[in-house]
């Protein structure tokens, strides 16, 4: 009877670590791509860690790929909610059912595709925020987001009461540390003793803990919250609202989530950024390598970059008209090369 | 006075992070009482957060969307009780069944009514209600007594779950069908019976726990978004003894380590914030380990039982 117990509990705790550990990392969630249709040559596959509901990060680039399916009537399959370990699988599905241009957002999906490039030279592989170049059909992107939360930082500072602001990232990849370190400089730019609080939720799909980091930065006296996170940001945002402080939105226009509370948000134009990549495979010029595109003034901007700030919405009245002529004045100094970022997280492979 | 409520704070947050496994936790060690293991709880929590936020989105009535994230769950037990009571199928695995089917089936719904949208949907999450007089305190009062109602709920039921199962005649039915339940048929307890209503209290506070999520802390409900408290719950009634009391104890002790790392990382520390986020989830195991030599368990957990069978 002894024995019988204690074999119980055994099987009982390795089943409750088990499933700690399977739920620490998230379930994927997969749309498989419909066949036979050949609408065009090419094939273009969308493929992510974030939500397409997440109204940022996922959103985003969905969005994005939608644009190139109405513009250049193309084939498209999309997934969002990858996990780390479907990755190489979901990358091999989609290059065995002929498609040919697979873009792939989010570092993680760097590694994995360079292995699966290998296998299919016919194949490009594009990865957003990705660190890799090693292949000829392996291209990245890895915006200088710093350049972006270069901007915000210096805008918290300017209009910071506390001279405390926040950062809640969601996992300490390179860019994220590049957005982390942007801030900071861009903080000290305008107040050098000004303090950045910043912390990790270690998650990207947990608003709830989201939301209790912010509260505690807030309660610590932070009076802006940018956030990196997708959806555990959600809840940063949430926060701020509650405790009436700004937050900045991530990779997309996040007003609408708070149209009181976020003054304005760092947005990744990736419409701009995948209709390059597209046009590339088009045309038979397609780029291998790292790109490493900055600030644009705006959405579709003339400039290279990719990056810019969304616009104050609502909260317009709120930014005094010398806090946005020093905003803009850094923005071309940082366009110009004045200022310079440095990343932290560099993209090498 | 910043470290003051700083300090505060981070007591307050663990509060609140603590809550949905106070819940969940209270459920458990009512059914694990009863003799029945439900490895389920998480998957019976999300299908309370996504009840919850279906039944205010589409009623605006919180109490519409409590009475959903209830309702679910409840009959995902009543699932688990006809598998692991009438069937007498292996418990840990129909439980593993339950909580897959939970993060599956909720996932799936969620895309069923909302598509593949670019926005998420959103309800009025419920608003703090400071605690009169306490909540005046000035300073620390406005963060240290003012919570959800959701979260004065959860307290409220820790001695209520206490009397219940150590006090009143239902809770020494469900505790005998637990240590011994051809003695409880003999004396004509309902062993059957018994086992239903402990799994679907079970569930109905798993529902809760996990509506606290939607409903309390961000009002958008996400795939997964119980990120594994329900496993944080199982190991608590087993570092409580099975008893509620320790149970909240130990949900406490692991909410604040988290809100505690959250504050650590805050403040700047050199310590690599890989770790600190470890802490909380490393805890419950560490703690299990230790707690695993004197057990306390029920003596028929986890056993079938089958009526007229000697």
């Amino acid at each position: 009877m002894v024995g019988r117990n204690t074999d119980l509990h055994f099987i009982l705790i390795t089943a409750i670590a088990i499933g700690l550990l399977l739920t620490l990392t998230s379930h994927s969630f997969q749309i498989h791509p419909t066949f036979a249709q050949q609408l065009s040559q090419i094939k273009v596959a969308f493929v992510t860690d974030g939500k397409f509901s997440d109204e940022g990060w996922g959103a985003t680039g969905y969005n994005a790929t939608q644009k190139l399916k109405s513009k250049y009537g193309i084939q498209l399959a999309t997934a969002d909610s990858i996990a780390i370990p479907d990755i190489e699988s979901t990358l091999r599905g989609y290059a065995d059912s002929g498609y040919n241009l697979i873009i792939a957002q989010g570092f993680q999906w760097g590694d994995p595709s360079v292995k699966v490039a290998a296998d299919y030279p016919d194949v490009k592989f594009v990865i957003m925020t990705g660190t890799v170049s090693s292949r000829p059909n392996v291209a990245s992107i890895f915006p200088m987001q710093q350049q972006g939360s270069f901007l915000l930082g210096a805008l918290a500072a300017m209009m910071s009461k506390t001279g405390i602001i926040g950062f809640v990232g969601g996992q300490e990849y390179p860019n994220v540390i590049n957005i982390e370190e942007g801030y900071k400089q861009g903080g000290k730019y305008i107040n050098p003793n000004i303090k950045v609080l910043t912390s990790y939720v270690g998650e990207w799909n947990n608003p709830a803990k989201g939301k209790e980091i912010a509260l505690t930065q807030i309660n610590s006296g932070a009076d802006f919250l940018l956030h990196v996170a997708d959806t555990s940001g959600h809840g940063v945002i949430d926060a701020a609202q509650q405790k009436g402080v700004y937050a900045f939105g991530a990779v997309a226009d996040q007003n609408r989530l708070a149209p009181n509370t976020v003054l304005t948000s760092f947005v990744l134009d990736m419409d701009k950024a995948y209709d390059q990549v597209f046009k590339q495979v088009q045309q038979g010029n397609f780029q291998a390598g790292i790109s490493k595109p900055g600030l644009e003034l705006q959405k579709g901007g003339s400039q290279d970059g990719i990056v810019y700030l969304a616009s104050f919405h609502s909260l317009d009245s709120k930014v005094t008209p010398d806090v946005k002529n020093r905003l803009k004045q850094i923005t071309y100094d940082i366009i110009n090369g004045k200022i310079r970022v440095p990343e932290r997280g560099t993209a090498t492979s | 006075m910043v470290d003051l409520v700083f300090t505060v704070s981070i007591i307050a947050s663990g509060i609140r992070l603590s809550t949905p496994v106070i819940f969940a936790a209270l459920g458990e060690t009512i059914v694990e009482r009863s003799g029945v293991v439900n490895l389920g709880i998480e998957g019976m929590m999300l299908m309370g957060a996504f009840g919850g936020f279906i039944g205010t989105f589409f009623t605006g009535s919180i109490f519409v969307g409590l009475l959903f994230a209830i309702s679910g769950p409840i009959m995902m037990a009543i699932l688990m009780a006809f598998l692991s009571v009438n069937l007498r199928t292996n418990q840990l695995v129909a439980g593993l069944a339950i909580w897959l089917l939970g993060t599956g089936l909720t996932a799936l719904l969620y895309r069923l009514i909302f598509g593949v949208a670019t926005i998420s949907p959103k309800i009025n999450e419920i608003s703090p209600i400071g605690l009169p007089i306490l909540s005046q305190i000035p300073v620390i009062g406005s963060i240290l007594f003012s919570y959800d109602p959701i979260v004065y709920l959860a307290f409220l039921l820790v001695p209520l779950v206490h009397i219940f199962l150590f006090k009143t005649n239902l809770g020494l039915k469900i505790r005998t069908v637990g240590e011994n339940p051809r003695q409880a048929d003999a004396s004509g307890v309902n062993v059957y019976r018994i086992r239903y209503l402990a799994l679907i209290i079970g569930g109905a506070l798993a529902g809760l726990g996990g509506s606290c999520f939607t409903l309390v802390s961000t009002g958008s409900f996400l795939e997964n978004i119980t990120a594994g408290q329900g496993w944080i719950a199982l190991a608590m009634v087993i570092f409580g003894r099975w008893k509620p009391f320790y149970a909240v104890i130990g949900a406490l002790i692991f909410g604040m380590v988290d809100s505690f790392q959250i504050g650590l990382q805050s403040i700047g520390t050199a310590i690599p914030t890989q770790f600190l986020l470890m802490l909380p989830y490393i805890l419950p195991i560490i703690i299990m380990a230790g707690t695993y030599k004197r057990s306390y368990a029920p003596a028929a957990l986890a056993v079938p039982y089958r009526r007229g069978e000697r």
